[in-house]
């Protein structure tokens, strides 16, 4: 059994670029071998204590975040706006939950 | 008549074949343009339906019993951003023609920026739309919509190095409608600022920032609090009634429901047009390879910032003072108070992130902020209504940081709401002279204007090495005057490539 993989993704405002990201995941994550359970999106001020749940296995983050207000691992990345090296980004991501 | 469909009808057909028009495969078209009806229906339901009326009764009883009138509701930047492309006849044309503008402008070398960040083309429409309304001329409102995208392609590049420096982002520049007007407004007041004694001797920590103003980041607690003042205020003569109570604690959680919900309308907004935006990325960006480019994004990347979540916090109450003491304001805020990061994010290397800086620079600001928006209100009432949003009888709305009050709302659109056509013409040409004086004098003196915008000498230099070395980017030039002297850059730099 492969265990589904939730995600906090966090922008801005919980509206613009993290709609993006979450597209972009439900896409491709699958096609890495992740089972993708819940995408959330979340605004930079609230992704702390929405971390602190306990709910999520990592934040996707476009804005950069202080790492050291959150227990999971965080990856920022432009990348799924820009088109710049998405591949390396979603192989990191699936990496970073297969070993979690 | 075409107007008669509403635009919840109307765009998604728009969008649809434009969609196909960039490439998008049908399905996909389909279903995100039917997305696009269903945010509006959503954003029609929540702000007009639900929020307006039950607030706008409360202000007007407010005036009654405390005598202060705040007659222009704050309905946010997401209804303002839905007006913007709900104007049937310019919000959605402006995506195909900016992109074809910025093409051109980079292919002739005027900017270094392609700005696909699509859903922030609603700048250029909410300022089109206000000019349509104002001087009934679709041409001049277009090119007026297309000038401040302009504007803000030359201001993308004159920031780009000081964004790439303090974000750690190689490449990204950030062409946002209200954002850089903030950021170009600041550099003035930032040189008096920092000429206050004690300013900048302080340092405030973020941390604590955070943990004591914390509920101001979560929109909901703002939503609660300010609809329960709001009941408070129109309540005064009656608090010990318990009917007075049911008002007020509901204004409370009507105020906090707009608040959560309405980025979450606004949300289905964008997941429709996404597609749209993806095509139209690639479609830029693939026939470039080997230039130097800047691809635009979203200010709302630069948010995570500590120093500007933290000055968006501290700003929050003061903002709602100051629209009680200022004389003549017409503000009542709402929803945009938790829209501050916007008018924060690029400001932050110019102060280096000090938030004593920054909240100082963002209070001054915020008085023109409060007369704009108020000034404003009644031409964006009109817009709204003519883009199917029934605003109701005697209200007023506005959007006071992004983009009723901003700086390019004042250049762009103000004097077209003062003086009809004279003044749309006086903004147009107060808006290319701007616009070529800043990318002029990024030609004559580029390290100095990357120094200025808050970037280091040393990335000053990387970025001129990177640009301005002579010769042309397209057709027109990188560097105008003296050529740079590349003795004269630092060595590592020099050499590097």
């Amino acid at each position: 059994m492969v265990d589904s993989k939730n995600i906090l993704i966090v922008c801005g405002t919980s509206v613009a670029t993290s709609t993006v990201v979450k597209e972009k995941l439900k896409e491709e994550l699958p096609g890495y071998g992740v089972e993708v359970g819940t995408l959330t999106k979340a605004k930079a001020t609230e992704a702390p204590s929405k971390a602190r749940t306990g709910s999520y296995d990592l934040v996707v983050a476009t804005t950069s975040l202080n790492e050291s207000q959150f227990d999971i691992p965080v990856i920022t990345t432009q990348a799924f706006m820009t088109g710049v090296g998405e591949d390396d980004v979603l192989e990191e991501i699936a990496e970073t939950l297969t070993n979690s | 008549m075409i107007q008669g469909f509403g635009v919840q009808v109307l765009l998604p057909i728009v969008i649809f074949f434009m969609a196909l028009g960039f490439r998008v495969e049908p399905s996909k078209a389909a279903k995100s343009s039917i997305l696009i009806g269903v945010g509006f229906v959503g954003i029609n339901l929540l702000i007009f339906d639900m929020f307006m009326p039950e607030i706008t009764p409360l202000g007007q009883q407010m005036v009654e019993a405390v005598g202060i009138s705040l007659p222009a509701v704050d309905v946010g930047w997401p209804a303002a951003a839905a007006i913007a492309f709900g104007v049937a006849k310019l919000g959605v044309l402006v995506i195909p023609i900016f992109v074809g503008l910025n093409l051109l402008l980079y292919v002739i070398g005027f900017t270094f920026t392609l700005d696909v960040d699509v859903w922030n083309y609603w700048h250029f429409a909410f300022i089109a739309g206000l000019v349509y309304f104002a001087t009934n001329n679709w041409p001049l409102a277009m090119g007026m919509g297309l000038l401040l995208g302009v504007f803000v392609l030359v201001g993308a590049d004159w920031f780009q190095p000081a964004i790439e420096e303090t974000f750690d982002m190689t490449g990204i520049s950030i062409p946002h409608g209200a954002s850089l007007p903030y950021a170009i407004a600041a550099i003035p007041i930032h040189e008096v600022v920092k000429r206050i004694p004690g300013v900048g001797s302080t340092t405030w920590d973020s941390e604590t920032i955070r943990d004591k103003f914390g509920v101001f980041g979560e929109p909901v607690s703002i939503g609660v609090i300010l609809g329960i003042l709001l009941g408070i205020g129109a309540n005064t003569g009656s608090l010990g009634t318990l009917e007075a109570w049911y008002t007020i604690l509901g204004a409370g959680i009507t105020f906090a429901a707009a608040m959560h919900i309405l980025p979450m309308m606004v949300g289905i907004l964008m997941e429709g047009l996404t597609p749209l935006s993806e095509s139209i990325r690639e479609t830029m960006t693939s026939r470039f390879e080997d230039r130097d480019i800047a691809i635009g994004l979203d200010s709302a990347i630069l948010i995570g910032h500590e120093a500007t979540i933290a000055a968006s916090l501290i700003i929050v109450p003061i903002a709602i003072l100051m629209s009680i003491v200022l004389p003549g304001n017409d503000v009542l805020w709402g929803v945009d108070l938790a829209t501050f990061p916007f008018l924060f994010a690029m400001m932050v290397p110019l102060m280096d992130g000090d938030v004593v800086k920054m909240v100082i620079t963002g209070v001054i600001l915020l008085v023109p902020v409060h007369y704009i928006a108020g000034a404003i209100a009644p031409l964006l009432t009109e817009t709204a209504a003519n883009a199917g949003f029934d605003t109701g009888e005697n209200a007023l709305i506005t959007s006071p940081v992004a983009d009723a009050g901003t700086p390019a709302t004042a250049l762009f659109a103000i004097p077209s709401q003062e003086a009809g056509l004279t003044g749309a013409y006086l903004s147009l040409v107060l808006g290319v002279v701007l616009v070529l004086a800043i990318w002029l004098a990024l030609r004559l003196w580029p390290a100095k204007m990357y120094m200025v915008a808050g970037a280091s000498e040393e990335k000053a230099m990387e970025m001129v090495k990177r640009r301005h070395m002579g010769g042309s980017a397209g057709i027109l030039p990188t560097k105008i005057g003296e050529p740079i002297d590349a003795d004269q850059l630092p060595e590592d730099v020099a050499e590097s490539d």
